[in-house]
């Protein structure tokens, strides 16, 4: 692997088995018995290969079910890849969009001190934090609301504002995102939120970004990847890459 | 991997285990009017019964402190059983965190257990109210930490086994709900077993017999156990802590597919 390379994934293969799931013992002994056929798979990420270099800003964009968050999810290691590797010098974050992981029936707070210990904060660093995290999402009077009471604009408020808090306080090197911009929350908030991301950005933080803004792809990626059945379509200049995107719709 | 990794890992599954584990003792208790209260009931409820029909069946054998033996035997029986069970559905239970998240999914492990030990610990409070009603002296208590570590470990390594099975065959929940109800019969929770019988035979396979057994020696009887009663638990909890990791291990990175 290069120096100055930080992530390098080679022909990874995804299937996923898309029969309905019998796993109840009796049942799978009888479906193993009394069918010879063989499962059925779809594949999802086909023969991909990816270089990602240090300080670098990946845009992947593609339709819905292109296999986009799969790869970012086998880059992130919540997939394993069924076939091909992958090399990572730095440990990944990752971070997915609307209302990931939280407790529908646990308070605000509580989510926090949740979903901030499970991106790796300490329960000291949390409570520090907490007040900023509130005060950014707009929540100061909801701290004690369960979150199934909360909007659905309330929800993408904290959900951001707690992933981008912890992405400050850890300072990662290696950056995954999945949707994660504010969509579905207000004008300010979405306004607030891009330029938390804007200043995350210009740290000099490696980011693979998943999303379907491309003004955002355009505005801050070095280079871009368009996604298509798994396949790699294309990649190279954003311009270029989001103008080829536009156009296969029409 | 240094050492400082490793303890920065190491506080990094307890940190977040017990996030888990507070987040879990919420939402089980949310909305309960009796709160915890519920913690002691089955256990008392059980001891009633078990405590009548050993008077109703076995009026002839007699049993030295019996409240305590078995109280005692209960809660640790009840601690074993629990954890197993909920260890069943844990990574189901928990589909939304390991499918979108990276999560250290042996923080999952650790809060489940964590979360039974609270149960446990009230149950150990109606074990401690009966030492003093029945006038079992109390110092040998401070023993109970030592065999409470040996089954913290058995209870991280079989849930870890028991939580990978659960997560491919439904049907555990359901086959495990019928040997832990046989397990309360064989195993001597509510009486003794005679020398030189088949159950005797049958429980130099059964962990909690040894985890009950050795409890009960030192806790309530002030005597030292046996050899094979004490080393009989310790290779249990090593045993089963060893497999049950390397198991999980081998397994975690496929729970986001398979749940």
């Amino acid at each position: 692997m290069e120096k100055n390379i930080i992530l390098e994934a080679r022909e990874i293969v995804k299937e996923f088995s898309i029969e309905t799931k019998s796993q109840s013992l009796l049942a799978k002994i009888l479906k193993e018995i009394l069918t010879k056929s063989q499962k059925k798979k779809i594949r999802v990420i086909d023969k991909v290969n990816l270089d990602l270099r240090k300080g670098e800003l990946l845009g992947i964009i593609g339709r819905n079910g292109s296999g986009k968050s799969t790869l970012l999810k086998i880059l992130a290691g919540i997939y394993y890849p069924g076939e091909g590797s992958i090399k990572c010098k730095k440990e990944p974050l990752y971070l997915s969009g609307w209302g990931q992981g939280l407790q529908q029936r646990l308070s605000v707070k509580d989510n926090i001190f949740l979903l901030g210990s499970i991106n790796g904060l300490s329960q000291r660093d949390i409570r520090k934090k907490f007040r900023e995290i509130i005060d950014f999402a707009g929540l100061r009077d909801f701290v004690e609301a369960k979150v199934e009471h909360l909007s659905s604009g309330m929800i993408t408020r904290l959900t951001f504002s707690i992933g981008i808090h912890c992405l400050e306080h850890k300072k990662p090197e290696l950056l995954l995102l999945d949707e994660v911009f504010g969509a579905g929350g207000d004008l300010e908030f979405q306004r607030k939120a891009l330029e938390k991301t804007e200043a995350l950005i210009k740290t000099g933080i490696t980011i693979i970004l998943v999303t379907h803004n491309l003004d955002l792809i355009q505005k801050y990626c070095n280079r871009c990847i368009w996604l298509e059945n798994g396949r790699i379509k294309m990649q190279g200049e954003p311009e270029k890459v989001v103008e080829d995107y536009t156009k296969s719709f029409s | 991997m240094g050492v400082k990794k490793i303890l920065n890992n190491l506080r990094g599954i307890i940190g977040l285990s017990w996030s888990l584990t507070k987040a879990n003792f919420k939402l089980r208790n949310e909305g309960s009017y009796l709160g915890l209260f519920w913690y002691l009931l089955y256990p008392l409820l059980m001891f009633v019964i078990l405590f009548t029909i050993k008077g109703a069946l076995y009026k002839n054998t007699s049993i030295e402190f019996y409240p305590a033996y078995l109280m005692l035997g209960l809660i640790v029986y009840n601690f074993i059983t629990g954890t197993l069970s909920s260890s069943i559905n844990l990574m189901l239970s928990n589909k939304h965190f390991i499918k979108s998240m990276n999560i250290n999914k042996n923080s999952l492990i650790l809060a489940n257990v964590l979360q039974t030990t609270f149960s446990h610990v009230f149950e150990f409070f109606l074990f401690f109210v009966l030492l003093l009603i029945t006038g079992v002296p109390l110092i040998n208590i401070f023993f109970y930490p030592l065999v409470f570590i040996l089954i913290f470990f058995f209870l991280i390594g079989i849930s870890s086994i028991f939580s990978i099975i659960g997560s491919y065959i439904y049907d555990l929940k359901n086959i495990w709900t019928i040997v832990s109800g046989i397990l309360l019969f064989v195993t001597p929770v509510a009486f003794i077993i005679q020398k030189n019988t088949s159950l005797e035979t049958i429980n130099q396979f059964n962990p909690l017999y040894y985890y009950i057994t050795l409890s009960r020696e030192l806790i309530i009887y002030s005597r030292i156990p046996s050899q094979e009663i004490i080393w009989g638990a310790i290779i249990c909890s090593l045993v089963f802590f060893i497999i049950g990791t390397l198991i999980f291990n081998k397994f975690k990175r496929k729970l986001a597919e398979v749940v």
